[in-house]
Formats: structure tokens, sequence, C-alpha cells
């Protein structure tokens, strides 16, 4: 192994360790790893800029400012209580329906973005009912990250793969996860309302009261709405058919975001670029060309090397391998990371001879994303959530979280490996 | 709490009670034109990212069921004056 392989390997060993310790803000760290790669001399400014993926970071940015403009109008507050009405006001059924929202609004926006919308509406609706709203809020972090799943945009993991390999189009992520990931949410939302059934009681005039609201009157911007659901609709057709007009996912987000700017005008362009998580989207940029100096001196193709080695080059073995490691790795450590790094090794290991890559990349795509749900900190989600009920007086432990996450994860994955066995390896 | 609130008769009606640990106000506005002045009382709160500050509940006929935490009461008030939608407090 060259001198600039080991330094690279120290580099990326340092910036990971950083950013699991969360001592410093992940950007930071990631973009410190990603300059000291280019000042070190592993790679040239050139070619870094070749690394970073742009399709990732157009996507990014292309629907968060869709859903900055959509939030002002009022239509997620909307919907919760149109939701919360329809199963007259019913706590565990609203845990249901609350959970099975939070997991579509997932799938077609982003993790974060759907619990930031989903939390404070939840918090009015259980103070509403005076029941306890931890299982409201675990139920929607679980369903977050399955529902995100779900879709090429629903959660950072799968944008990057679709970025990555051309053959995973938002149509494949369709085919081959939509199904399953909603298997999973439904055996999970049917445990947990096992779990809390007892705390979800509450009064007929409680329930009376909540089904008394005008949600109708929560629609702060009628016009607004009508220009938001045009782009909206605009962008997920998009989605749906950009493999057959042979545009890129974050051509389309882009096309909705900037068509939304244009009905809507200059008075939402600033609101909706603060709104943009530029922390995020440098994040990403710090770990694509931290990740670029390991591609660049050849350490992943080892890595592949090594591990096509161990399973013999056996798809089975390694999509199974591939699948736990990624879950138990991403319930514990950031799994943009962790991906960012996977997707150059299994890129190599086709190039070594493994033949079918598609159980790899779908067994990646579960793990990473579903493992999340294993811990307090395998998810952004999970983080937020934790800190808005923590200030709001409502904590939610890490061991709180583990005794009811965890089960629910190894089930998912358990799920998961039956799916992936007899849909792709037999 | 033990005060009386004089707003105008014509154009609102407030009533104060305990929630829990919480104060309501359910508040009846007679001019759909006031709409607007206590929309800008939720849009302070909700500027402030504390989520569970005040609930807002919207019925029909223009009522509202707001439901207070107690250490945001003061302000609430505060914020009910500056849209003059209260002129005075007394204590009872």
């Amino acid at each position: 192994m060259s001198t600039q392989a080991i330094i690279a390997i120290g580099v990326f060993l340092i910036t990971y360790a950083f950013i699991v310790t969360e001592k410093i803000h992940r950007t930071i760290i990631a973009m410190a790893g990603g300059i000291m790669m280019v000042l070190l001399g592993i790679i040239g400014q050139e070619k870094a800029l070749q690394h970073i993926d742009f399709n990732t970071l157009g996507l990014l940015t292309g629907m968060m400012i869709i859903v900055a403009i959509t939030a002002e109008t009022g239509l997620f507050k909307y919907i919760a209580i149109w939701a919360a009405k329809k199963v007259k006001g019913d706590p565990l059924k609203i845990l249901v329906v609350l959970g099975i929202i939070t997991a579509l609004g997932s799938a077609f926006l982003d993790n974060v973005t759907t619990v930031l919308l989903m939390v404070p509406v939840t918090f009015s609706i259980t103070r509403q009912l005076r029941v306890n709203p931890i299982p409201f809020l675990i139920t929607e972090v679980i369903a977050s990250n399955i529902g995100g799943t779900s879709t090429l945009i629903g959660d950072p993991p799968n944008i990057m793969l679709g970025s990555a390999v051309k053959e995973l189009t938002f149509m494949a992520f369709i085919n081959n996860l939509t199904a399953i990931s909603f298997f999973i949410l439904f055996v999970n939302i049917a445990i947990l309302a096992f779990i809390y059934r007892k705390q979800l009681r509450t009064s007929a005039e409680l329930m009376a009261n909540l089904m008394d609201m005008d949600e109708k009157e929560e629609i702060t911007d009628k016009t607004l709405l009508r220009k938001s659901l045009i782009a909206l609709t605009v962008t997920i057709l998009g989605f749906f058919l950009h493999q057959l007009l042979h545009i890129e996912s974050a051509t389309v987000a882009l096309t909705g975001a900037f068509l939304l700017l244009l009905l809507t005008g200059e008075k939402y362009l600033d609101k909706a670029f603060l709104k943009v998580e530029w922390t995020t989207i440098f994040f990403f940029i710090g770990l694509f060309v931290l990740v670029s100096g390991l591609i660049e001196t050849g350490v992943i193709s080892k890595l592949a090397d090594y591990s096509v080695h161990l399973t013999g080059g056996d798809v089975k073995s390694t999509a199974i391998l591939i699948l736990w490691v990624s879950a138990i790795a991403s319930a514990f450590i950031d799994n943009i990371p962790f991906v960012a790094t996977m997707i150059p090794m299994i890129k190599d290991m086709g190039e070594l001879g493994v033949s079918n890559l598609e159980p790899l990349w779908w067994s990646l795509s579960l793990g990473a994303c579903l493992g999340g749900n294993g811990t307090l900190i395998g998810a952004s989600a999970n983080v937020i959530v934790a800190g808005l009920a923590a200030k709001e007086g409502h904590s939610i432990t890490f061991g709180k979280f583990l005794l009811i996450a965890f089960p629910l994860m190894i089930l998912s994955i358990i799920i998961c490996t039956v799916y992936i066995y007899f849909r792709y390896l037999i | 709490m033990n005060v009386a609130y004089k707003y105008d008769e014509k154009l609102l009606e407030l009533k104060e009670t305990a929630n829990g640990d919480d104060i309501e106000f359910l508040i009846t506005l007679f001019d759909s034109e006031l709409k607007k002045r206590l929309i800008k009382v939720r849009e302070f709160f909700e500027d402030n990212k504390i989520l569970t500050d005040i609930h807002y509940y919207i019925h029909p006929n223009n009522k509202y069921q707001i439901i207070v935490r107690k250490d945001f009461y003061n302000e609430f008030l505060i914020q009910l004056f500056r849209q003059e939608l209260l002129q005075e407090i007394k204590w009872r």
C-alpha cells in the first residue's frame, strides 16, 4: 500500500471518528476532512470537484425549496387535522394515521422536513386530547425512516444510490422497494399501536372538541397552495418519467423548485433559500471529497477485493452481509458517510467479477435506511424529534427509544432478508 | 386567573378557563376582519420555535380555542393588547 493510501486512510478514519463522537458539527468535520485530502496532495482540486455528485446536491436543494414554500400554506396542518377527524378523534387510530402520513410525506419529501412539519401538529392534537405525545413521536420517527426507504428521493442514502448507479431510477426504487417498505411500515405501526394502546385513551368530550375543529381554516394562502400543488405535481410526475425523458432527478427537482419560484415571484425567494439546509449540502460535499481520496488511492478497490475474497464472490452471502452490516452500522453511525463509502466498493465488486449487483444495491438501501431506526442516534429525524421533544419537556431517552425501536429494526431487517432472498437470490 | 378583561363586546367575546395546568381562552370574533389580528398573535408564537407555548385550534363560526402554557400567559396577554384585541385588565 502506498504512503498516499495510508495518509488517505488516516484522514478518513480521524474524520469518521469525529463524526461519530459528534463533538464538533459533522459538516465542519466532513469539510475539514475533504480539504485535508486536497491540502495533503492525496487528490487534486479538479479531481475532487469531479467526485462531488451535483445530482445529489441539486435534488436535495430543489426539494428543500419546494417544501419550504409549500409549508407556508398550512397544507400539512390541514392534512393532519383532516386525518384525525376522519378517525373520529380516536387517539389509537390517530397514531396509525399520523404514522402513515409521515411515511407518505417522507417518501416524497425528506425525512427531516417531514418530521419537522409533523411534530408541531402532533403536539397540538395530543394536547387537545390530553394524551402523552411520546408514542406518537416515536411512531412518526420510525415511520419517517421506513417511508423514506420506499423511494429514490425519500432518504439521502437512496438519493446517493440513485445518483451513482444509472440503472437505479425512480421507477426502479418504486418497483423494488415501495411494496416491501409499506409492508414493513404496517407491521411496525401495528406493533407500536399494540404496545401503546393503554396510554392512548381520552374522553368523549375531548374527542368531540377535536371533531369540531375546522381544518379548512388552517390553509392560510389558497393562491400559494394552488401554485405549490402545481409545482409538486409537476415534480412528482417528473420523477416518475425522468428515465423516459432522459433527465436526471436533480433536473426534475430544480425544475419544480424554480417553476414554483417563477409562479410565486421574488417574495418567497429569500425565505426559500434561507430554509435550504446548507449545512447538509456542505456535509455531502465534504464527504464526496473525503471518499474520493480513498477511491483515487486504490483503498476502496482493495476493500472490495478483500470483501469478494471473504464471500468467495457469492452474491447470496454478499447481499445478506451488506444488508445486516449496513443495518447495524447505520443504527450507530451516520448512514450517509457509510453509504458514500459503500457505493464505490460495490461498484468495484462488479469489476472484480460479482455478476449481479442489483441485490447488493437493494440490500445496501434497505440496510442503511431501516438501520437508522435502531437507535436514537441512527438517523437525523430521530435526533431532531428527540431534541424537540426534550425542549418541550417530553424526554425520549436513548434507552427508552432503544427498547422499542431496536427490536423493531431487527424485525424489519429479518423481513428484508426474506424479501431479498426470495426476490433476487433464488 | 383572578382578573377581568375589557374588550369591545361588539367585536368579540373572550372567556378564560383552567385547562389542566394551562389556561384556555375561548375567543369568538363577531367581525371577520379581526381574524388577521388573531393570526398575528399566532404567528408571534409560531416564530419563537417553542412548540407548546400556545396551542391554537380553529372552530367553525369564527371561534378560537387557545390553550396557553402558564409561563407564556403574560406574553399571550401582551400580544392580545398589541393587536388591540384587549383594552384593559383589572383585578377582580
